[in-house]
């Protein structure tokens, strides 16, 4: 909240993650354990529930049915956006939060939607005609820090748990008239999200670099970067926050630092999701 | 449309004198001062209080009791179509000024004078009946956070569908077109502090309604009232008093 | 409803009971003293005690009541120490956050052998150990860095170190005697410096990070758990740094 860090923690938190050891007992890399719900909205075609210490954020997605872009005829459409509760704090009142809200969004979209992560192409019903739009939204309920990780983590496991229902076009459609369509009961489809990157943001503090920073850490940040990688190590988004410069070999390294980290990182939200999915099944 | 078929139930199962399930957890976020999570049926509250503190804003300091803040909003994801209005629309300024005026009546402002408390409503599934959960949710919340109150306040609403008066309108039945009465009462005095109703009624009917909400308030109440009771009891057991 | 009868029959049936807000927990008219006095989370209504708080009635002899809860804001009362930080500095005063409805006003003559000399530098941003010596409703609390006899005691700012904030009742059981499991735990393999205010705030510093990081979350984890599973906690922490 609006109240600082005195002198001391300021010190105990740098001094502490020099020597590889974070006020809650971590060390540098790694993540505070993440507990994943998933079809906590079941008003929503999928969703999902993150926590990660005090940061506690929802997802849901949404699928309706929508006219592709004229631009993209052959794609369907997804749409993020990020809305940051007034819970959070009062600072976030009102429309105080928006430039969170909407620096999150943008980030998630660069880092999840650039490198191909969602197939546009499989929620296209008619071509030109008729598709599936993807509003996925996110909702912070508390804050703790490292939210953009956890959002990115909530988006994998709300789409995850999205079953997208199945339909019938009525064939014979005449080339200006709207498709008709019967949504099949029962029946449904599940997105691919096995191609969907996670984010990594590793923030920088003194010389060295964390994961998962929480609130008391970020203030004493320098800068972040924000890392999407997918499951085969590729780059699908980067993001640089934070005023200090960086040194351009400084973020190649913290690049490779994130790859190494992803892959342990990956299996942990592939095993949360499915344990997630289990329980939400039963 | 029927809202209540012939042996008396409801579209969702309910008999019309029946609330729906309710479920309530305290300290659901732990970075507020105070918080409470509230279920009415699917109908789903977030509540968090902040405070008492300094005022922040000097312009808006009271110097003789507590300035209380309340905003009320509701997820993109809460409703059955998503929610395009934006943050801070009539509906929810409207909202968070009956919410705030409801819980202004319970807070003993004139113990915290030139403070600030900030109670934040955060509506996650809404199926009618937001505005009673939101202070449901605000009561436990306070409670949580310690804020002096003279008693607890509770709401509930009730119907009149069918020439049948029905408690706890959920979103379907709302939508009926019938007159929806909120009722707002403190527990313990017995006394009604919200109350509010669109569409017309006879007098005498309205009497039936208003009477089965405050019937439906008492049964929350006492359920609200173990929850406490129950929070209380867990710290101390687990101290080991 | 029920609650309403019993204490009338029984004046003190509700003692180490949980309440509610609203409860009545006494009649005046069934006390045989003429004079009571009442703690936080009290108040009268015409010839009733009723509750504002909730938590656990306490009284104690002869005539105090009072309701004890757990809360991460804090009320001021005089004589609790708590720990502050500075938020500004005026030329009379430090002002500081207590976690309380309003800012507290340190003066800066309020040390031990204090003048206008010799003010200490307090920066924005320093973690001071005071005393609430003037607390009421109406004017900002008023904390020293001195005890009541004039003498700097303990008191005073508070350096290196690490600080968190849990609740009050967190604090009342650290401060409680005897002292209470975590801490008896945590000092027979320990050593570690500790500052503890009734305001919810716990300062620990100790030679090494681990301890100090140690030390913190076990008191952080030990708000909810029992005297038994306090000390499994701690052994099992333990072990864990040996390695």
């Amino acid at each position: 909240m609006s109240v600082e860090l005195s002198f001391g923690e300021k010190n105990f938190i740098q001094g502490g993650i020099e020597q590889n050891l974070r006020a809650d007992g971590r060390q540098r890399l790694d993540f505070r354990p993440m507990p994943i719900e998933t079809g906590v909205i079941p008003q929503a075609t999928g969703s999902a529930r993150i926590r990660l210490g005090s940061t506690d954020v929802i997802v849901s997605v949404k699928a309706e049915l929508g006219r592709p872009n004229s631009h993209h005829p052959g794609k369907g459409k997804v749409v993020i956006y990020v809305d940051c509760s007034s819970t959070v704090g009062p600072s976030f009142q009102g429309k105080k939060g928006e430039e969170l809200s909407s620096e999150l969004s943008t980030a998630l979209q660069k880092c999840l939607l650039g490198g191909s992560g969602i197939d546009l192409s499989s929620l296209i019903l008619v071509e030109g005609k008729l598709c599936w739009d993807l509003y996925i939204d996110g909702l912070i309920l508390s804050s703790d820090g490292n939210l953009l990780d956890a959002l990115g983590a909530a988006v994998k496991a709300a789409l995850s748990n999205s079953l997208i229902p199945k339909v019938n076009i009525l064939p014979d459609l005449a080339a200006d008239e709207e498709p008709e369509v019967d949504i099949i009961d029962e029946e449904y489809t599940q997105i691919d999200t096995s191609s969907l990157p996670v984010i990594i943001t590793l923030t920088k503090v003194g010389k060295q670099y964390i994961v998962d920073a929480t609130l008391e850490e970020e203030s004493q940040m320098s800068s972040a970067v924000s890392i999407s990688l997918n499951r085969n190590g590729q780059i699908c988004g980067l993001i640089k926050r934070g005023g200090a410069g960086l040194n351009p070999s400084v973020i190649l390294d913290m690049i490779s630092v994130a790859k190494h980290v992803s892959i342990r990182y990956i299996a942990t939200l592939d095993s949360e999701i499915s344990t997630a999915e289990a329980s939400s099944a039963s | 449309m029927e809202f209540v078929n012939l042996q008396g139930i409801r579209l969702d199962g309910r008999r019309p004198k029946e609330l729906r399930q309710l479920c309530a957890e305290i300290g659901v976020v732990s970075k507020a001062d105070g918080s409470a999570a509230f279920e009415m049926g699917n109908t789903r509250v977030i509540a968090a209080v902040f405070g008492p503190r300094a005022v922040q804003n000097r312009s808006q300091k009271i110097a003789n009791r507590a300035l209380v803040r309340c905003e009320y909003s509701m997820a993109k994801f809460s409703t059955g179509d998503r929610v395009r209005r934006p943050k801070g629309d009539r509906r929810s300024m409207e909202i968070s000024l009956v919410i705030r005026q409801t819980m202004e009546a319970c807070i003993m402002t004139q113990l915290m004078p030139n403070s600030q408390i900030d109670i934040c409503l955060q509506v996650l599934q809404a199926d009618g009946g937001t505005r009673s959960a939101c202070i449901n949710a605000a009561t436990l919340a306070l409670a949580d956070a310690g804020i002096p109150m003279c008693d607890i306040v509770v709401s509930c609403s009730a119907g009149y569908l069918n020439t049948t008066p029905l408690l706890d309108l959920n979103y379907i039945e709302d939508s009926g077109g019938g007159p929806d009465v909120t009722v707002g009462i403190l527990a313990k005095m017995n006394k009604v502090t919200l109350l509010q109703m669109d569409n017309k009624l006879p007098f005498d009917t309205f009497e039936k309604v208003m009477q089965l909400a405050i019937d439906g308030c008492e049964a929350i109440s006492k359920y609200i009232r173990e929850v406490l009771l129950e929070n209380t009891k867990q710290l101390e057991y687990r101290r080991g008093l | 409803m029920e609650v309403k009868s019993t204490p009338s029959q029984q004046p003190n049936l509700l003692i180490d009971q949980a309440i509610v807000p609203g409860d009545v927990v006494l009649h005046l008219s069934n006390i045989s003293t003429n004079k009571i006095k009442l703690g936080l989370g009290l108040r009268q209504d015409a010839d009733t005690i009723k509750a504002t708080n909730m938590g656990l009635l306490k009284h104690s002899r002869p005539n105090k009541y009072w309701v004890e809860s757990s809360t991460k804001r804090y009320i001021p009362t005089a004589g609790d120490a708590v720990l502050g930080i500075v938020i500004d500095s005026k030329p009379d005063n430090f002002v500081l956050d207590i976690k309380g409805p309003n800012l507290a006003f340190l003066p800066v003559l309020a040390f031990e052998g204090g003048t206008r000399k010799n003010i200490p530098k307090y920066e924005v941003g320093t973690l001071v150990y005071v005393r609430v010596v003037k607390a009421n409703k109406i004017m900002n609390p008023e904390v020293a860095c001195t005890d009541a006899n004039g003498k700097s005691a303990e008191f005073g700012s508070l350096k290196d170190g690490y600080m968190f904030e849990t609740s009050t009742g967190l604090s009342q059981m650290l401060l409680s005697s005897p002292t209470c499991p975590v801490l008896d735990a945590l000092g027979k393999k320990l050593s570690f410096e500790l500052a503890v205010g009734l305001n919810g705030r716990v300062w620990v510093d100790a030679s090494s990070p681990e301890a100090v990081v140690l030390v913190s979350n076990s008191i952080m984890n030990s708000e909810f758990l029992s005297d038994t599973q306090q000390k499994i906690m701690v052994k099992t922490l333990l072990k864990k740094i040996e390695l």
